[in-house]
């Protein structure tokens, strides 16, 4: 918000939280400047924060307003709605959605055209729909991820709610 | 074609970007300031972790470096944090031009 209205602005941030400010700062749009406190201040003695912050805290809140203004780390276009983005192994896919924060860790099922078209299908809507909509977003997004072992939950519990579709065929699409 | 094999028959997966178009409109960060003498850094704090302690120590480092810094203490903009977070918010902006800030400190995310 401060850096919005045009304020150079530094902000506090433990370790620990470094990947939260990076999701939050994607979120905003707007690129964050960081003075990092190393772990967290309400464990360390009087002693040992004094340290962190002038040996590493305060150096990188003046760095944040008087450095070079941080731009966002995205520098390549992103892809088309229903681009193809990796052509892999089941692992690799895995080991692809896991390293983009896609997953929570959970196993998924490989968004292919066909599988998103047999999930527009089941789900209603057009797979152009889904391509532009995201399979992380929504209601749905935790079927589009889930691993074929956790679907039938997922379906069992949905089958409580009043959507359309039914547990067997959630299955039947997802696994 | 969705899915091949490869030579040991493990089938291959042709995987389509799985995320949504961006929604937000992005910002480009204020210009910095090389020299902060003769300038006001705000400070935010949304009263926790230990910023009573970390807020003061902040301040000596930097006027150590640029003597003719001036600060406008957290006391001033009130707790951004908890439940009157909204109505505190909304009073930052002004709050800021009044004091005439030229730049800012927020925390502590920790």
């Amino acid at each position: 918000m401060v850096e919005r209205l045009g304020i150079p602005t530094a902000s506090i941030i433990g370790s620990g939280f470094l990947k939260q400010a990076e999701v939050i700062t994607k979120g905003l749009g707007v690129p964050l400047a960081m003075g990092i406190y190393p772990g967290a201040p309400m464990v360390d003695s009087e002693a040992e924060l004094k340290r962190k912050v002038e040996e590493v805290l305060a150096p990188g809140l003046l760095k944040g307003l008087t450095g070079e203004a941080p731009s966002a780390d995205e520098t390549t276009a992103e892809p088309q709605p229903g681009e193809i983005i990796l052509s892999g192994t089941f692992d690799k896919v895995q080991e692809h959605f896991h390293r983009q924060l896609w997953t929570d860790g959970l196993p998924i099922v490989p968004p292919t055209r066909e599988r998103v078209e047999q999930w527009a299908d089941v789900i209603g809507g057009s797979f152009t729909y889904w391509a532009h909509t995201g399979f992380k977003t929504g209601l749905w997004s935790p079927l589009i991820v889930a691993g074929p072992s956790i679907a039938g939950v997922i379906a069992k519990e949905w089958s409580k709610s009043s959507s359309p579709a039914t547990p067997a065929a959630t299955s039947r699409a997802l696994t | 074609m969705a899915r091949s094999t490869t030579k040991t028959n493990e089938p291959r997966y042709d995987v389509i970007w799985p995320l949504s178009r961006k929604a937000v409109k992005r910002t480009a960060a204020a210009p910095r300031i090389p020299d902060l003498n003769g300038k006001t850094v705000c400070e935010l704090w949304d009263v926790i972790f230990r910023g009573e302690t970390i807020y003061p120590l902040v301040r000596e480092y930097i006027k150590a470096r640029f003597p003719g810094v001036k600060f406008v203490g957290y006391a001033e903009f009130g707790n951004f944090h908890g439940a009157r977070e909204h109505q505190v918010t909304a009073t930052i902006p002004d709050k800021l031009r009044a004091h005439k800030a030229d730049a800012a400190i927020v925390g502590i995310g920790a």
